[in-house]
């Protein structure tokens, strides 16, 4: 399954890549927080951290998997794993689980959480998408939540959408066949971008047409545009150009890394339903929301607007 | 998960040959603990609402919390088949358990969580109380002595042996309550989160401790207590006392205030140990009094 040619080995965790740290919180916290997770065991590291880095101990954020048959015979793939919280939940039910990640404390801290959760059939890896080192058709299921807007940020490719789309035939090259790859990921033109920042750290880009994005990014941050997101059209295009013709669209409320209510994009009544039904109306704002989303015209355009997808494709 | 669910009820006939949608949904609270739930609701291809929930959880480890929650709903609908409270709770049709994975099939409950006026919360007290004088099973041995009562299920609860002890002890420092009671089955977590509406119509849900205690007035009075601020007790002691009234029951006001904290200890027992866990004897006492103010 895994290949054994890794640069270096730490802490038993294999490289394959080179150590590229990313998160909210700067580098040189999560040092000194695993060093007390080391020392001084959870209970303090937890009433120290708890919020401080984006884990989580709730076991919700993985529930897109009730949308594919998975169960424990299957091998999954979580690309860009971070602190698990898709791992963890997904190891409970599956056979084997491998998480690959560039950061490495990242992957330090998710193998300190499974041994915590004795969670002995996820093995964690620093690696980078364009060198994962794994056999060909190996998963059934292979995990990419929040992670293609990134794929672009790399100077293998000179655009981004040809980076993306080579992560997607990796990815296609790697399931077995009649395997899923899940993709967790925000829609370009989210409502929720106006007010606040894009993947770029600037706000409106993913509205802009990709050169209009670019012009203004480069005179912003001094380098080009290169976290795109799209349209459920520009996905489909996407999947398809990579070998996937068929894709399955749902939307997600609150976001997908909280996949709390999966609705079925093709399904209009199920979304009116969790509008009018399951959506709290506790505020004016959400109250006033109802009443415009009662007309289907209005309700099929806030669809087109929604944060964020799960898309499903199937080899 | 889904295409397995659909395949089964299809050959269970729960539905037909149309075309099926299915909305994944959780509550907020889902997910921090392994036997939170996670519902399906099924929409046939023609109807704007769903025919059918689907109850599952996140790791079959947790599974006999949905098992429960089944078999507590089939008792519920026995006790209550074509009588006038039949719709009171949804109706348990399946429950598949294949040692893997663990789902149950019911219908859904009519209508919405609604704010609750005062009038609602009257109205619903009353219908409840009628509920329970209907589901009084002469056959079941009465409560004798609600303390005794009390301490059995801190017995056989999951609470840790230590917990055990101190609410044991604090109980045996309590004047007793030698009152019988008839054993009435309690829903167990009656909130109004839990109880749908529609057109003047109430529909319980969520039945997760359903058939755990069978101390009567519980459900009211945590129905009650959960909501209300302000004159919680007069509310609490003319529901109570209407309620007991009806299921044949004399009770005295100082027997009431000593009821309350048998239902607010059977709650945290059997539905919140880990908030009891970290009490202490002291801190217990101090949460009575603030909470009840007794």
């Amino acid at each position: 399954m895994m290949i054994d040619t890794y640069k270096k080995k730490i802490d038993d965790i294999p490289f394959f890549s080179e150590d590229r740290y990313w998160g909210k919180a700067p580098k040189k916290d999560l040092e000194y927080a695993l060093s007390v997770l080391e020392n001084k065991g959870w209970d303090t590291f937890l009433a120290q951290y708890e919020g401080h880095f984006d884990f989580t101990f709730e076991e919700n954020r993985a529930d897109w998997h009730f949308a594919i048959p998975l169960n424990k015979e299957m091998t999954v793939l979580d690309i860009g794993a971070g602190m698990g919280r898709s791992s963890i939940p997904l190891a409970r039910i599956a056979k084997e689980v491998y998480a690959v990640d560039q950061s490495f404390l990242r992957m330090k801290f998710l193998k300190y959480r499974a041994e915590k959760e004795s969670l002995e059939n996820i093995h964690v890896a620093v690696g980078d998408i364009f060198d994962l080192p794994f056999l060909d058709e190996s998963f059934d299921v292979i995990v990419m939540n929040g992670v293609l807007e990134w794929v672009g940020v790399t100077n293998r490719f000179k655009h981004a959408r040809d980076a993306q789309l080579e992560s997607i035939r990796i990815c296609k090259r790697l399931l077995k066949k009649g395997g899923y790859l899940y993709i967790g990921i925000e829609n370009r033109y989210a409502l929720s971008y106006l007010h606040a920042l894009d993947h770029s750290g600037i706000r409106f880009t993913s509205y802009m047409p990709r050169f209009v994005a670019d012009i203004y990014s480069y005179i912003r941050k001094g380098k080009k545009y290169d976290t795109y997101t799209y349209s459920k059209q520009g996905y489909q295009k996407l999947l398809k150009q990579a070998g996937f013709p068929k894709s399955t669209f749902y939307l997600v409320y609150p976001g997908y890394n909280n996949p709390r209510i999966l609705i079925p994009y093709r399904d209009m009544r199920t979304f009116s339903y969790v509008i009018q039904k399951l959506m709290p109306s506790t505020s004016l704002r959400r109250r006033i929301m109802k009443r415009i989303f009662s007309f289907s015209p209005l309700l099929s355009l806030y669809r087109k607007v929604f944060f964020s997808f799960a898309i499903f494709v199937q080899k | 998960m889904i295409q397995h669910i659909e395949k089964i009820i299809r050959d269970k006939g729960l539905c037909g040959d149309e075309k099926l949608s299915f909305l994944k949904y959780a509550t907020p609270a889902s997910g921090r603990h392994l036997d939170d739930k996670v519902l399906f609701f099924v929409f046939r291809d023609t109807e704007s609402t769903p025919f059918l929930c689907i109850k599952t959880i996140r790791s079959y480890y947790a599974h006999d919390v949905l098992v429960h929650n089944f078999f507590s709903l089939k008792k519920v609908h026995t006790l209550t088949k074509c009588g006038p409270y039949e719709d009171l709770f949804v109706e348990a049709l399946f429950l598949y358990d294949d040692g893997e994975f663990v789902w149950s099939v019911e219908r859904v409950g009519k209508g919405k969580r609604m704010r609750f006026t005062p009038a609602m919360v009257k109205d619903f007290v009353s219908t409840y109380t009628h509920f329970q004088k209907s589901i009084i099973d002469e056959e079941k041995p009465r409560i004798e002595d609600v303390c005794e009562y009390v301490k059995n299920t801190i017995e056989t609860s999951k609470l840790s042996p230590k917990s055990k002890e101190m609410v044991t002890h604090f109980l045996q420092e309590l004047p007793s309550l030698p009152l019988a009671v008839p054993a009435i089955m309690q829903h167990g977590d009656l909130s109004q989160d839990n109880i749908l509406v529609s057109q003047k119509q109430f529909h319980v849900i969520d039945c997760d401790y359903t058939d755990l205690i069978y101390l009567p007035g519980f459900d009211i009075f945590h129905f009650i207590y959960r909501h209300h601020t302000t004159g919680v007790n007069t509310l609490l002691e003319e529901s109570l006392s209407h309620y007991f009234e009806i299921i044949g029951v004399n009770i005295s006001k100082e027997q009431y205030k000593q009821l309350y904290v048998m239902y607010y200890l059977l709650d945290r027992v059997v539905r919140k140990p880990h908030e009891l866990e970290k009490q202490t004897p002291h801190t217990l006492v101090l949460e009575l009094k603030t909470h009840l103010g007794i």
